[in-house]
């Protein structure tokens, strides 16, 4: 009768301690994968504000004439001597369409398309938001409705950038995020 | 079973154990991912204070440069940077170029800048003394409205009147006159002057007499001589107090007296603008001491019994004392260069958010 008790002991407390092995090891594995996704995510985000700001920051540069030529909240297309070469490059960024990226898990996610020149657009990463704000000397607002017209453009001193990107993938409904939010003051403005 | 659970506990530890390394992993590129970030942002910070200073530098003494590469250390990081003179778009700009370096994130930054444009005065200065009112000269005071240099050597044929006035000229006592006729005519101080170098009922171009200093000189809208004062810019001062003035003057120095009030034995040391006004145009100087080179304006002039060396402005229509602006020994020398040589300095006060004390032209960055 002994034996049997021990037996039936060491099952149950044999089971007991496989079941919080496997959740602990369920736990472990997804929170990795969220720091994976949230590593990822963030490494994205810089990648593409680098990019963002490498070109804002020579908004103007060499340009003598109109500066940006389409102010909007997703969209802004603007000159500048990118590489310092003597030749005025235009640069065009813009948000994609929603539908382009209807295959991926995540229903947010759209390409951020940068254009130089005349090339062809080339997505820049995929994010879920690219908010863009424009603010006169005073730091004043500009409504976007004044951005239609080149005088309104010209008053654009500062320009705020807003970018929100989520995982492609989710971890448990879950879609990592990362924010960046910058005012950048192009100084050839 | 106790083996199972032994095996079970290994692989689990294994596991715990890969991804704990994992997770350092990720955690050490998302370090290194904001650490390359700041880098960079500190590195463009500094290139950018660098560029800031060495525009000052430029702004305090516009033919500084630096040729050869030069190394400074800065808030944790280094600048090597170069300030050189050139063309770029077709325009004669200074170049200041800078690499930056934070813990091995380098940045370059260049601009191209050129001194702010001076200020552009509407009207010159007419005559060694101009006034809006009867003017009256007494005792030995010399006024000499031929060119001289700033340091009082005569040029000749390239002055202007000796006095010049919305009423009349007056002269008594051994007071001497000179100056050269709109014909380019010199004329010696003379106790009875040539008509020609004495301008009597002008009016000014305004239309009407000048009640500021600005309306005088007649200067771009928004510029006033009192906040460039305040701004301490070139060694300028404000003061409502005389007694409060450091010497030698400098700059433009602007002392606004309460009405009612005067400055007496007015030491007028040094150089520059200096402005001795208030709203109610009635300011009083008197009986300088100590020489001065520029331009002086003052709302009620009397008794000037130094040495001046450019020109001399009256504003009252109403002087307290009569209408005598010397009755003394002074000189009153009227002198291009010295008015050129302080209306050169006079640049814009470009302070405060997103200015710069030179004229940014282009920013690489």
């Amino acid at each position: 009768m002994a034996d049997w008790i021990d037996l039936m002991g060491s099952f149950i407390i044999g089971s007991m301690v496989m079941l919080m092995l496997t959740t602990f090891n369920s736990t472990v594995s997804s929170t990795a994968s969220e720091n994976l996704i949230d590593g990822v995510t963030q490494r994205q985000i810089v990648s593409s504000s680098t990019a963002i700001e490498d070109d804002f920051y020579k908004m103007g540069f060499r340009a003598t004439g109109e500066k940006i030529s389409v102010a909007d909240s997703c969209e802004i297309k603007f000159c500048g001597d990118l590489g310092n070469d003597g030749s005025l490059d235009t640069v065009r960024y813009y948000l994609g369409d929603i539908d382009e990226l209807s295959g991926t898990p995540n229903p947010n996610d759209r390409y951020l398309y940068r254009t130089l020149n005349s090339n062809e657009p080339q997505s820049l990463h995929i994010i879920t938001d690219f908010n863009l704000s424009y603010f006169d000397s005073l730091s004043q607002p500009i409504s976007f409705s004044d951005l239609t017209n080149a005088a309104g453009r010209a008053r654009v001193k500062t320009v705020r950038v807003l970018m929100i990107q989520e995982s492609q993938e989710s971890v448990e409904d879950n879609y990592a995020l990362a924010e960046f939010e910058k005012t950048i003051r192009p100084k050839n403005l | 079973m106790s083996r199972l659970i032994l095996i079970l506990l290994l692989s689990a530890s294994l596991s715990y154990a890969i991804l704990n390394l994992t997770q350092n992993s990720n955690v050490g590129l998302a370090s290194q991912n904001s650490v390359d970030n700041y880098s960079d942002f500190e590195a463009r910070n500094i290139g950018n204070s660098t560029i800031n200073m060495l525009m000052s530098k430029v702004a305090d003494d516009s033919t500084w440069r630096q040729t050869t590469p030069q190394e400074i250390n800065f808030n944790n990081g280094s600048a090597a940077f170069t300030v050189t003179s050139a063309i770029f778009n077709g325009e004669n700009l200074i170049k200041f170029f800078v690499t930056s370096d934070y813990f091995g994130t380098t940045r370059d930054i260049t601009v191209y800048a050129r001194p702010l444009d001076i200020i552009s005065f509407g009207v010159g200065v007419k005559a060694a003394i101009t006034t809006n009112n009867d003017v009256l000269v007494l005792g030995n005071i010399t006024v000499d409205g031929r060119d001289h240099t700033k340091g009082g050597a005569l040029i000749p044929h390239k002055g202007t009147y000796g006095v010049w006035t919305t009423e009349e000229f007056d002269n008594s006592g051994a007071a001497t006159i000179g100056g050269t006729s709109p014909a380019s005519v010199d004329h010696a101080p003379s106790k009875t002057p040539d008509p020609s170098i004495i301008a009597e009922h002008q009016s000014w171009p305004l239309g009407h007499p000048p009640l500021t200093p600005e309306e005088a000189l007649q200067v771009p809208p928004g510029f006033s001589f009192k906040a460039y004062a305040q701004s301490g810019l070139n060694g300028s001062q404000y003061v409502t107090d005389p007694l409060a003035l450091h010497y030698p003057l400098k700059g433009i120095t602007y002392i606004e007296i309460p009405p009612g009030g005067f400055w007496n034995y007015a030491n007028i040391q040094g150089e520059g603008i200096l402005i001795i006004h208030n709203d109610s145009v009635n300011a009083i100087i008197k009986n300088t001491v100590n020489n001065f080179t520029g331009l002086l304006i003052g709302d009620d002039v009397i008794h000037l019994h130094s040495n001046i060396i450019g020109g001399v402005i009256s504003l009252t229509k109403y002087p307290s004392e009569g209408n005598t602006i010397g009755n003394s020994s002074g000189e009153i020398l009227y002198s291009k260069e010295a008015l050129l040589n302080v209306f050169e300095k006079v640049r814009p006060r470009n302070f405060g958010f997103a200015k710069n004390r030179l004229n940014v032209r282009y920013w690489y960055e």
